[in-house]
């Protein structure tokens, strides 16, 4: 219920700000605030931003109901330096000889608000590179200005260390209406990087219930073999068979596996999630609920976990998951499913964009996403993060103008949101250009924005539809009517269509009350800072262990362990914490 | 009077000479100084509730706290066994191997076969173990491997020798002892030919064959060589190998694995446990230094060896 | 003076078994580099499909064109290329001018003793990686190449094997050359070190071979992936092949078309193979000063 009121202010929010952008549109004043239409409309650099006499009366919201994106701006003139540090990221390109110091957003924040970006470091974020790097600079004392981060336990402890700066105050006095409207929408976020009520950082807007796993498979695989989707594990267990000597892929040779497995057991993408909430088990790295006993519980306590695992070491001794999973990371998994090893793995729902773009790109093959099968005597249940949580961005508190941290989200936010173009996209976002950023503010996108686009696909109307959704929208029906075969419109096909993963996280796994949600929000245990990664750590050994052995007693001594290695007081504590009401 | 003036002067002239000497241990001296004595300095953070902006002089002292904790993890007498396990056999086949190749190699009289031989041998100690594990990895997958691919043409199932936690310790051992021998079997050549050969010309005229020499000569020749390296790896025990480990390993053994270095690495630098890290470290430097302390000892008592 | 022996048949039974077992060994040392080798000149197809062993199957240099085009794996074997030089002139200049004066007897050189212990010390304890990396920031050389250098700048035990090497010695050499007047470094520079030959030879390998191999510390103090050595750059790769495979193809189409024909294991195999080079250029022609350099440093008491 309380998802369905979210909703409806979401939409109001968006059937305003959808207002605001076609007033801004026709407007010929777009000198005071303008709205991120004209903002890219005009390319040339010559045009300014307001920025550099700021009115007084700017963070007012206008007569004419259009929500505020810049907020208070200030040029700092002289230029003042600002450190920050890049995770070297996968799909991130440098355009025309930019570089980490010198590219679309370093230009923007300079000539907008007097900012100049340095580069403290950078380091693969992939690997351990980019937190280990981070991490000895918290030992040692030497973090760069604006501090991005992954890890709540590491800016949980640099703000117990004293170097994040409290931004309530510069907050208050420069946020974009349209922060302060996200902060409204999304408190979780917010309360994620507030100590005491004090506000020291910004972190991904989240709303997750698009975030549950689902079932891909490849087409061809199963057209070659005339086989159906599963819809029990037992029928998932006859297509992993199928997939594993049938000779999915007709080439004559015994190469092939039925299901993909991640050595990580607990990750993205080939994990055992799928397994687990097909036996009732809401599968994620971890996940703390009140189960049906009133009780604080963890998910790895639910005694499908003993069920699952026997089918996976089934599985596993029938030689249908790959024998070498034990040393196959994302990576490696992503080869095998390039090379048509793989046909068929647990993921999330941006399955389109990786890894089954790769075989679409090898063979031109389609896959798609499938709600989880179910066990017998099992009910699903999908796993999904809570919505506080994601990559966190805060400011050294050595830093003499914190402010300069609030306007660089102001502008960031005024560029890349709903309503960028794709002119704008190309330049400020697409390629992960958004990573030049220090600061990145994201919208939670998927849940958002898939009905919309529905509406809009089954009027076949798109009239209402701001830029970035109307681009979805041209590239999801490209790709339906086969005009469009790129790697974009096929991962947002994957997503946006009607049918897609997108529908099945909304129209089964919400509709149907699959989902289960991570209690654990803003509030950590402390212990859980101190114990999380070798309650993991724990974790993944027993489950791998089980699953070579089959040796179901294994997983009572793990429970024995957890509980006692910390995870006991761990669920103590969140019964303080997220006390029931 | 004179004479005990002339002697003074003559010590003052010696001490003068001296330093030059002074000034030529002196750039080692500071730069040892800073960086590893420096360093050593921040040995202090194992008894700190370690706060960064505070820094090492700032933060509260807390005593043994850190190492309380630290021997309450459930992880640690499990690492401090395997580093154990693995460092014990890696010391034994690093001793055995090398005196036995070394007596092997002693009985080839071609020199250009030696050398050879010689030249094979000592490649694998020259490389990293970031190159050696890459190439490991490599041949030792079940799959494609070249080792599991000529198992498997026996008919046996290839082990899986990274990925089990059954094989991990051994293959750990193995490699290491592959990796090391050839280069280990220097210093015993050594010890071979200082043999004094009358020994041999007068075990030949009372008749003994070349067992006999061997058994009665060569052994014993090299027995204290064998005894001194032996007491000098004594000192190893708790290295099990951080640059070979931390490139092979996967979750998937650290049941058997997981070892001390590798340990206070995930500690340290992915966890952020910097206190908790560096009191595991400092509980290895303190066992190692009692090992090598007793070792050195022990070589000086049972072959008269110094290190300086 | 040689012995004449007579070899009896079971005798040259064993002498050839011997030799057979030994050459046996050797191969198994060289053959997984062989078998590497074979891999990096092979087609993507065979090496797939695990037909190569020792031998290249569908011989091509593509993983070679593939890496050397890379600028990552190009830059990374510069930056090994300064430090190693860097890093092995100043480890031998402080070998051999702390090595000198700590082979003097007490009697010519007081502090002998004590500051022998110093060094030592520094073996046997050390802080570990937290307080190294403090060290190595309060002293400004993050992401400096001589961050790769100076922490390591003497490597005690290379230095004992001098200094033992050089008390070796026979001391009439020096006593000459005392007598002549020489000074302490004329002498080291013209009596001593003419002489130490094979200890430095041998000291000078391990220099190389340390620099060349070092990983860790380049991952860690450099603040960029550009900055890597050789050696930390592959770990990067060895343990994540995907991320070279990012580096490279993000740079333009032409690396991309070249995907067509490698794959991570054939780039991989070139690149441990490059990496190998200059220490199998290097280390056979340093061979015979092995033994008398390492042995009579470090077991003469």
């Amino acid at each position: 219920m309380k998802r369905l009121r979210l909703m409806s202010v979401l939409l109001s929010l968006f059937t305003a700000l959808c207002m605001a952008a076609s007033c801004a549109n026709t407007s010929a004043d777009s000198q005071s605030t303008p709205p991120p239409a004209t903002d890219t409309a005009a390319e040339p650099p010559s045009e300014k931003p307001t920025a550099e006499e700021p009115p007084a009366d700017q963070t007012e919201a206008p007569a004419d109901g259009r929500l505020d994106m810049l907020g208070k701006i200030v040029k700092f003139d002289p230029p003042i330096d600002l450190s920050w540090s890049v995770v070297v990221s996968a799909v991130q390109q440098f355009k025309d000889g930019d570089t980490y110091e010198d590219n679309i957003w370093s230009r923007k924040y300079l000539e907008d608000l007097g900012i100049n970006l340095t580069v403290a470091f950078s380091a693969d974020g992939t690997t351990n590179a980019y937190n280990d790097k981070l991490n000895m600079q918290l030992a040692s004392g030497d973090l760069p200005d604006i501090i991005h981060t992954y890890q709540y336990p590491f800016f949980r402890q640099a703000y117990d260390a004293g170097y994040i700066a409290d931004i309530t105050d510069v907050y208050a006095e420069y946020a974009s209406d349209y922060l302060l409207e996200c902060q409204r929408l999304y408190p979780g976020s917010f309360d994620y990087t507030s100590f005491d009520r004090r506000l020291h950082g910004i972190s991904f807007f989240n709303d997750n219930r698009a975030g549950g796993i689902m079932l891909w498979i490849r087409d061809d695989w199963l057209e070659n073999l005339n086989l159906k989707a599963p819809t029990t594990m037992e029928e998932l267990y006859d297509l992993a068979y199928a997939f594993t000597f049938n000779d999915p892929d007709g080439n004559g040779v015994d190469d092939t596996f039925g299901l993909g497995l991640n050595k990580d057991l607990l990750s993205d993408y080939a994990s055992l999630y799928g397994i687990f909430n097909g036996f009732g088990v809401p599968g994620e790295p971890y996940l703390y609920y009140r189960g049906a006993d009133g009780k604080i519980t963890a998910n790895y306590l639910e005694p499908g976990v003993k069920d699952a695992l026997a089918f996976t070491n089934r599985l596993y001794s029938n030689g249908l998951i790959d024998p070498e999973f034990t040393v196959k990371d994302n990576t490696v998994i992503q080869e095998d499913i390039t090379a048509g090893r793989i046909g068929m793995a647990f993921g999330r729902q941006w399955g389109t964009w990786l890894p089954w773009n790769l075989v679409l790109q090898a063979d031109d093959v389609v896959s798609r996403a499938y709600p989880i099968p179910a066990a017998e005597g099992f009910d699903v249940r999908v796993g999904i993060a809570n919505d506080a949580g994601g990559e966190i961005f805060c400011l050294n508190s050595e830093v003499e103008h914190p402010e300069a941290f609030v306007m660089m989200c102001n502008v960031f936010s005024s560029v890349y949101n709903m309503w960028m173009t794709p002119e704008t996209s190309s330049k400020y976002a697409d390629d992960e250009q958004y990573r030049f950023s220090p600061v990145v503010l994201t919208e939670p996108q998927e849940p958002l924005w898939a009905p919309l686009i529905w509406d809009a696909l089954r009027s076949g109307n798109s009239d209402n539809l701001p830029a970035r959704l109307l681009n979805h929208y041209t590239k999801v029906k490209g790709f339906e009517d086969g005009s469009m075969r790129d790697s974009e419109a096929y991962g947002l096909w994957g997503q946006y269509t009607i049918g897609g993963s997108v529908d099945i996280s909304l129209s089964d796994y919400e509709a149907n009350g699959k989902l289960v949600q991570n209690i654990i929000g803003a509030r950590q245990p402390e212990i859980l800072n101190d114990y999380a990664s070798i309650l993991e750590d724990m974790t993944k050994q027993a489950f791998t262990e089980v699953i070579l052995t089959g040796d179901l007693s294994k997983v009572d001594s793990y429970w024995e362990n957890w509980k006692g290695a910390g995870g006991q007081q761990v669920l103590d504590e969140l019964e303080i914490l997220y006390p029931a009401n | 009077m004179t004479g005990n003036f002339g002697v003074r002067k003559n010590q003052m002239r010696k001490y003068k000479r001296e330093i030059p000497l002074y000034f030529l241990v002196a750039p080692a001296m500071i730069l040892v100084g800073i960086y590893s004595y420096g360093a050593m300095a921040g040995i202090g953070i194992a008894f700190q509730k370690f706060v960064a902006t505070k820094g090492l002089f700032g933060s509260e002292w807390i005593g043994l706290t850190n190492f309380k904790t630290l021997f309450a993890l459930p992880d640690f007498l499990r690492v401090l066994r395997n580093t154990v396990f693995i460092a014990f056999f890696k010391m034994i086949g690093g001793i055995v191997v090398p005196v036995i190749f070394a007596l092997l190699l002693n009985e080839v009289k071609n020199k250009f076969l030696k050398r050879s031989i010689q030249t094979m041998v000592y490649l694998p100690n020259f490389l990293s173990w970031v190159i050696l594990a890459g190439i490991f990895v490599d041949i030792l997958s079940p799959s494609t491997g070249i080792v599991g691919r000529f198992i498997a043409s026996f008919g046996l199932t290839p082990p899986f020798f990274i990925g089990d936690p059954k094989w991990f310790p051994g293959t750990m051992i193995i490699t290491d002892i592959w990796k090391t021998f050839g280069f280990g079997s220097v210093i015993y050549l050594a010890a071979l030919t200082g043999i004094d050969p009358t020994l041999y010309e007068s075990a030949v005229m009372d008749g003994a064959n070349r067992w006999k020499q061997t058994l009665y000569i060569t052994i014993p020749g090299i027995t204290s060589t064998v005894i001194l390296m032996t007491v000098l790896s004594m000192a190893n025990i708790l290295n099990g190998g951080f640059d070979q480990i931390f490139n092979m390993y996967s979750p998937s053994v650290y049941p058997t694995g997981d070892i001390i270095d590798t340990f206070v690495y995930r500690l340290g630098i992915q966890q952020t446990k910097f206190a908790i890290s560096t009191a595991a470290g400092l509980f290895k430097s303190c066992v190692s230094l009692v090992f090598i302390l007793a070792s050195y000892w022990l070589a000086d008592k049972a072959a008269g060896y110094r290190i300086f | 003076m040689e012995m004449k022996i007579k070899n009896s048949a079971p005798r040259k039974l064993f002498l050839t078994v011997n030799v057979i077992v030994l050459l046996a060994i050797g191969l198994i040392c060289v053959l997984p580099f062989i078998n590497v080798l074979a891999i990096s000149f092979s087609g993507k197809i065979a090496v797939t499909a695990g037909q190569v062993t020792f031998w290249p199957v569908d011989f091509n240099t593509d993983a070679y064109a593939f890496i050397t085009r890379s600028s990552a794996f190009v830059k990374a074997l510069i930056v090994s290329v300064e430090r190693t030089v860097l890093g092995v002139a100043v480890n031998l200049i402080l070998i051999v001018i702390t090595a000198y004066p700590l082979s003097k007897p007490t009697s010519e050189f007081h502090a002998r003793n004590f500051i022998s212990w110093y060094f030592v010390l520094t073996i046997l304890f050390s802080g570990g990686l937290i307080p190294s990396y403090m060290i190595v920031r309060y002293t400004g050389l993050m992401d400096n190449i001589l961050a790769l250098v100076l922490p390591g700048s003497l490597p005690v035990f290379s230095m004992l094997v001098v200094m033992n090497y050089m008390r070796s010695l026979p001391h009439e050499l020096e006593e000459a050359a005392y007598i002549d007047g020489a000074s302490h470094i004329r002498t080291l520079i013209h009596v001593v070190l003419p002489i130490s030959t094979p200890t430095i030879a041998t000291v000078t390998l391990f220099s190389f071979v340390g620099h060349w191999n070092s990983w860790f510390d380049g991952l860690i103090y450099m603040n960029s992936p550009e900055h890597y050595p050789l050696q930390s750059y592959l770990q990067t790769v060895v343990t994540n092949p995907e991320s070279f495979f990012r580096q490279t193809t993000n740079l333009n189409e032409d690396l991309k078309t070249m995907l067509n024909l490698v794959n991570s294991r054939t780039a991989n195999s070139a690149q441990l193979f490059l990496a190998t080079l200059p220490i199998l250029a290097v280390y056979p022609f340093l061979q015979k000063y092995f033994t008398t350099g390492l042995v009579m440093g470090s077991v003469k008491g």
